[in-house]
């Protein structure tokens, strides 16, 4: 995929070079937006809204990183949902974590692995769902999305030390709550 | 960035070092630092294997497929940068765009319109005297001096109908015969026309090539109109 050549025929609107980088990014975002919100449905609203706005402003994107250009969009859509959501904050949380999709995925699990696997899953949601939003949008792009502290950092408009400082204390947050429930741990993580 | 300290004492490595060395952040001289720190801390290196336990898992978590495609539907207006413009030019508005970059037929019909309109002005400001140079009415008729005065209405012996005082009595006027005044004869009431009239136009130069530009006009449209038919 040539993303210059799509991004400049984009601008010329053409939504067809646009969708085939909506196709390429769209997991990305959708998976930053679960995390952040917990609710698929509204993490299909957000990354619906991400990419209609993106095309609507892609004559302000000048140059640069396109992936750290979009998860800005989500992560700025993310906020505002959680700032006018509080109060809806834990309600599709349960519904979340059941989803199948919603779980470490490994061939060959005994019944027990995959409920072990489940709780895991469940619980590290509850603990992101703890943690301050720019913590946990630190955690989540660096972390789950295996974005640069760089990219981070023009995602979330911040400067590098700023993502490092939160970074590490959602990765202390994380610890101190994973250390309670240590046999929910992969047998190779709790044994490294 | 403070290698050690905050939080866990000053002989401990910060969180924010703890972090950055597993993300091999730091730079080399600060990495062999903490590596030899962590030879001789068991706190410090459980800490550090903790925390990397995190990142483990937290870098397993599966990737979520999404649940549908998110393209956008093709839009019904077509989003296209504006081209550079300088900052001193307006942005053109929507709608006037046919009226921003108008056909040769357009503007024929539109100075056309304009002619006729400046000339439907300029007539009706002459003729109304709104226009044009203002002169004083002009009097038909002979000035009555004494227009009060009449069969009807004598003029009463205490005031001078025309100079508004007591007439002087005469030297004799006690046994002077009483001599009737003569009496004006009745005159016509007075008559003023107005100074602008259709026939005393004083813009006539004007109202005429304003006639020709539109009658020019017009006519120029008609040929264009039919050259564009005919093609």
């Amino acid at each position: 995929m040539d993303e210059q050549a799509l991004l400049q025929a984009s601008k010329s609107g053409d939504a067809g070079a646009f969708n085939r980088l909506v196709e390429h990014y769209q997991t990305s975002i959708y998976n930053v937006s679960l995390r952040m919100v917990g609710d698929a449905a509204v993490a299909e609203d957000i990354t619906q809204e991400t990419f209609v706005s993106a095309f609507r402003a892609l004559h302000t994107f000048s140059a640069g990183n396109f992936r750290a250009w979009l998860f800005r969009i989500a992560t700025n859509a993310c906020r505002d949902h959680l700032r006018s959501a509080q109060v809806r904050r834990n309600t599709s949380l349960d519904a979340l974590v059941e989803s199948s999709s919603f779980s470490f995925t490994s061939e060959q699990e005994t019944p027990e692995e995959y409920a072990v696997r489940r709780e895991l899953s469940s619980f590290i949601q509850q603990s992101l769902s703890t943690l301050p939003t720019d913590q946990r949008m630190v955690l989540i792009l660096v972390d789950i999305q295996a974005l640069s502290y760089e990219e981070a950092a023009r995602a979330l408009k911040t400067p590098v030390g700023t993502v490092k400082s939160r970074l590490s204390r959602a990765r202390e947050a994380m610890r101190a709550a994973l250390s309670t429930q240590r046999e929910l741990l992969p047998a190779q993580i709790r044994s490294g | 960035m403070r290698l050690f300290g905050e939080g866990f004492g000053d002989r401990h490595c910060s969180l924010e070092t703890v972090s950055s060395f597993l993300d091999g952040a730091l730079r080399e001289r600060e990495m062999q630092r903490v590596e030899s720190h962590l030879a001789s801390c068991t706190d410090c290196a459980q800490h550090i294997e903790e925390m990397r336990s995190v990142v483990g898992v937290l870098r397993m978590m599966p990737t979520v497929p999404a649940p549908r495609s998110f393209a956008i539907p093709a839009p019904a207006r077509v989003f296209v940068a504006e081209p550079a413009r300088p900052w001193w030019q307006p942005a053109p508005i929507a709608g006037l765009r046919a009226l921003t970059m108008p056909s040769p037929m357009t503007s024929v019909r539109a100075m056309a319109a304009a002619a006729a309109l400046a000339l439907a002005v300029v007539f009706a400001g002459d003729v109304s005297g709104i226009i044009g140079t203002p002169e004083a009415p002009v009097q038909v008729g002979i000035q009555d001096p004494n227009p009060l005065v009449g069969p009807g209405n004598p003029p009463g012996p205490e005031q001078n109908p025309i100079l508004g005082e007591p007439p002087v009595p005469a030297p004799d006027a006690g046994n002077a015969p009483v001599v009737d005044a003569p009496v004006a004869e009745p005159t016509a009431p007075e008559a003023t026309l107005p100074v602008h009239s259709w026939y005393r136009l004083e813009l006539w130069p004007l109202e005429l090539g304003l006639l020709a530009l539109t009658a020019a006009m017009a006519a120029f449209s008609i040929i264009l109109r039919r050259r564009t038919s005919s093609s």
